[in-house]
């Protein structure tokens, strides 16, 4: 809890400007993350199924989270993703299965895997701007995705089997920590949700800290920041590596939960569904991509067996890009910000549009 | 103010001494373009030099070599005894050449304050546990460096504003600015006083020669008053190659530079 | 053993010839647009889909070779006029996303519309059956596929090279306001390039909508081969284009014989290598300074 308090005390904003999360925004996450937790047992309550549709909610919103690092923040556009979330997903599993449930083994070594993923593919891309750093992120994480669906390592070692090939891995057990199980549901979400609210006060931490202003000045003008003296290079393969081993623990908060392992997890549609979470819920806020990352996953449950889910927000993202690109986290903001300029800013977009088309 | 010595002895134009970056037969080439050809300069150490000559004469290029963001094709770049051609930017802002940029070049939708502070916040800041893990506000000495820095060019009063919110010329000191964070030993500033009303021009100016007081400046320049006015030596390019290297008298008198100018039809 | 090679060959440079198809579409609207039609690929399975129902609504293949991809040129405009032109001031990351999201929207029509089951586009009477070459009988359908789309890209390849309209194309890749003020309307020339390339998808589903199935998946699946077509290739590069594909196509041929999985290893392999060492591509330009 001691990360959570100190974020809550008083920071110097009012000198620097321009920090994530100021403090009233702080109070109000806390008494989310508060509602959350009790949200769990009240859902719980009504139908079991509810918790476990929270606990995915959760890992897909640390997952979003991750990816709000690279891209929102450090403007970083990466369609690969999913390889350090399946990265971390395997590598639970095949711990959990074949070494040991105890969660402060296998967690961090999620992370690990995330991390290392991503420091190699960020390693190889960073040189590349813009799509091309797009485009390379996308095709490593395909690459990622062949090894695992073919099950390369098992034919490299010689073994039976290694990623279970497309089948993938089954009958994965739940974490253990300290003597205590977490096969119940309702135990899992609370270590989950402690995990994210964690991770989130983490890396806002991070957002704040010397590095990540840094950070934010690669977004805001990449060739800038390396005439005044950073070696961006380096600068972006941390904050991707950094990014990478939240993703790896996404999965290896879902992978244990679901009690299984696909090489679904790796497949590039994840990657961009994920990016459709980013940004509907609001580029660079850190914490409006989690609300998106929630909705979505969220209405596609709800909505999954109408067909038309996947047209719904296809629309809705389209929508999004076109009219109000910085998401539900920038709605917010502009409403309070400017509640009575609501109206007319709509107003505006929407004459903008119809002169932009016209020409 | 103006004086046409460097401060010391006087030297006599081949005395290497005293030049804090020189360069030995710097050849820049894109493809079948040759930008800068041949040009062996000397900047002096302490004082004021101006980069003259007509468009495209390889001025911003020249700039280019000295930052980083070109490594030479040929030839050798010193600063302070050390070689730099070849070395990555951020290095050679860590050596102490920085530079400021013609068009406005800043972070947009951070605080003119935030401008100043990340560009001194590379002095300090490493991949260290305290880089990644405290608030970047508890750190004193960038705030400190950066409300020093805007207090010099005169920004102070805008501190808080955002950077795209500042008028023009108000725009061109935060350039300045942020170059000064850096604390560099040597200021290139390229066109400082393009598009400003004769009021802010003399503004620049004054702040010029307030920075040239503590480091060495060279200086790309279009307006010939001025050129004539503050600097301490002039070294005129055209078309690539440097045509000639003196004080302001030395260079106004020379006939292949009002050639040069007439031809290429620079600015007056 | 000369039999599968001389298939292989076949079949190689005609689905080399069917991506490039679509991968031209994609490498010119990124070219000139500056815009990565993620939905390039959801443009392809539409003309599928319209073909396959005008095939069975008229009875006729040739029907709906001609108006399905038509109709998925209604929807390029659709698209590049109402979503993509309002956008072309921003970050170019943001085209990505808007055709992503297009990409998901018409996914999700697609089974909406049709449902989830495989149609079948019926191949014409007169292109049944096999046709002896030699050392191989090789189906006359696909031969057909194989001429038609060789004849298109012949002929495109001309038609940029040597028209009017391929000149006004190239220049208005490289200086849109010189062309604006040559009183030409960049716009409507924009709009004719994203159309011509969903036209050239929409034939292509057609053509594979009665060698292969038609069905859902295909969008989503043609698209990252596309993709690593005009990477390989050079973004913006036709003639990359084509010759990339024409690779991909013999070398998932050739590969299919001797070792399948290696074959997307490799694929993504290359697209890689390509992007650090040379992101513009084997016919890209190569960078100035």
């Amino acid at each position: 809890m001691m990360p959570v308090f100190e974020l809550l005390r008083d920071d110097d904003e009012a000198r620097t400007g321009n920090q994530i999360l100021s403090r009233p925004g702080r109070i109000l996450l806390a008494v989310g993350i508060l509602g959350l937790a009790a949200a769990g047992p009240i859902a719980g309550s009504i139908q079991p199924f509810w918790v476990n549709l929270l606990v995915r909610m959760l890992a897909f919103a640390l997952l979003a989270l991750s990816l709000d690092f690279v891209f929102g923040y450090a403007g970083l556009l990466s369609f690969g993703h999913a390889a350090m979330y399946g990265a971390g997903g395997y590598t639970a599993a095949l711990l959990v299965g074949q070494v040991t449930p105890n969660a402060l083994v296998v967690l961090p070594a999620s992370v690990l895997v995330g991390v290392v993923v991503a420091a190699l593919i960020g390693w190889l891309s960073v040189r590349a701007r813009g799509i091309y750093f797009a485009m390379l992120t996308l095709a490593f994480a395909q690459l990622l995705y062949v090894v695992v669906f073919t099950d390369l390592p098992a034919t490299i070692a010689g073994a039976e089997t290694v990623t279970g090939g497309d089948n993938g891995l089954y009958g994965i057990g739940s974490y253990e920590l300290a003597g205590v199980g977490f096969g119940d549901p309702l135990a899992y979400y609370f270590l989950t949700l402690a995990l994210v609210a964690l991770s989130l006060a983490g890396l806002i931490r991070l957002a704040n800290s010397p590095f990540g202003r840094v950070i934010q000045g690669v977004r805001e003008n990449e060739d800038r920041i390396e005439f005044i003296g950073y070696n961006v290079q380096r600068y972006k393969v941390i904050a991707f590596a950094i990014s990478g081993g939240f993703a790896g623990l996404a999965g290896g908060l879902y992978v244990p939960f679901q009690s299984v392992a696909n090489p679904g997890l790796l497949h590039w549609t994840v990657s961009g569904e994920l990016v459709v979470m980013v940004l509907l819920g609001g580029m660079g806020t850190l914490w409006g991509p989690m609300v998106g990352a929630g909705l979505v996953v969220f209405l596609e449950d709800r909505l999954g067996g109408v067909a038309s889910w996947e047209v719904i927000l296809g629309t809705l993202f389209v929508l999004v890009v076109i009219f109000a690109p910085r998401g539900i986290a920038g709605a917010l903001i502009s409403l309070r910000d400017d509640p009575s300029g609501a109206v007319d800013s709509v107003k505006e977009a929407l004459k903008n549009y119809v002169r932009e088309v016209r020409d | 103010m103006s004086g046409n010595t460097i401060g010391g002895p006087e030297t006599d134009g081949d005395a290497p001494s005293g030049a804090i970056l020189s360069t030995e037969g710097l050849t820049k080439q894109f493809g079948p373009l040759t930008a800068i050809d041949d040009v062996s300069i000397e900047i002096p150490d302490g004082g004021i030099t101006a980069i003259i000559g007509p468009n495209g004469a390889g001025k911003t290029t020249l700039f280019n070599t000295f930052t980083g963001k070109h490594a030479p094709t040929e030839g050798r770049i010193e600063f302070d005894g050390q070689r730099i051609g070849g070395v990555e930017p951020y290095e050679i802002v860590r050596r102490g050449i920085v530079r400021s940029f013609q068009i406005t070049n800043f972070f947009s939708s951070l605080t003119a304050l935030e401008n100043v502070r990340l560009a001194a916040q590379a002095r300090y800041t490493g991949f260290g546990p305290a880089d990644f893990l405290t608030h970047h506000a508890s750190h004193e000495e960038p705030i400190a460096d950066a409300e020093r820095v805007l207090e010099r060019v005169g920004l102070d009063g805008v501190a808080t504003e955002t950077a795209s919110s500042l008028a023009y010329g108000q725009r061109r000191h935060l350039e300045v600015a942020i170059a000064l964070a850096s604390e560099p030993r040597l200021l290139l500033m390229d066109e400082p006083t393009a598009g400003m009303s004769p009021e802010e021009t003399n503004e620049t100016v004054e702040l010029i020669e307030d920075i040239a007081s503590d480091t060495t400046v060279v200086i790309i320049e279009h307006d010939m008053d001025i050129v004539m006015d503050i600097s301490d030596q002039i070294a005129v390019l055209n078309e690539g190659k440097l045509l000639t290297q003196g004080t302001p008298s030395e260079v106004q008198s020379d006939e292949r530079v009002q050639e040069a100018y007439l031809r290429g039809g620079g600015h007056e | 053993m000369i039999e599968s090679i001389v298939r292989a060959t076949l079949l190689g440079v005609q689905s080399g010839m069917i991506l490039a198809l679509i991968a031209a579409g994609l490498t010119l609207i990124f070219g000139m647009l500056d815009v990565i039609n993620f939905a390039h690929g959801a443009l392809y399975m539409l003309g599928a889909y319209f073909g396959s129902v005008i095939a069975a609504e008229l009875g006729s293949f040739w029907l709906a070779l001609l108006i399905a991809p038509l109709l998925v040129g209604v929807v390029g405009i659709a698209i590049e006029v109402f979503s993509l032109r309002p956008l072309y001031g921003r970050n170019p990351l943001y085209h990505i996303l808007l055709t992503f999201g297009f990409a998901i929207m018409i996914q999700g029509a697609v089974v909406q519309i049709w449902g989830g089951q495989a149609r079948q586009i019926a191949q014409p009477a007169l292109l049944t059956g096999t046709l002896s070459l030699g050392v191989v009988d090789y189906p006359v359908y696909r031969l057909f596929v194989l001429a038609i789309s060789t004849a298109l890209i012949g002929g495109v390849w001309l038609a940029i090279d040597r028209s009017n309209l391929g000149i006004i194309m190239r220049a208005s890749a490289h200086d849109t306001e010189m062309v604006d003020a040559l009183g030409i309307d960049v716009s409507k020339v924009f709009t004719g390039v994203f159309v011509f390339g969903a036209v050239l998808a929409g034939l292509a589903g057609v053509l594979l909508g009665a060698s292969r199935s038609v069905n859902p998946g295909m969008g989503m699946g043609i698209i990252i081969e596309a993709f690593v077509i005009v990477v390989i290739g050079g973004l913006g590069s036709f003639r990359g284009a084509v010759f990339a594909a024409l690779l991909i196509g013999l070398v998932t041929s050739y590969g299919a014989l001797i070792a399948p999985t290696l074959t997307d290893l490799a694929l993504f392999g290359l697209m890689a290598i390509v992007l650090m060492v040379k992101p513009n591509g084997l016919f890209g330009a190569t960078e100035a300074a």
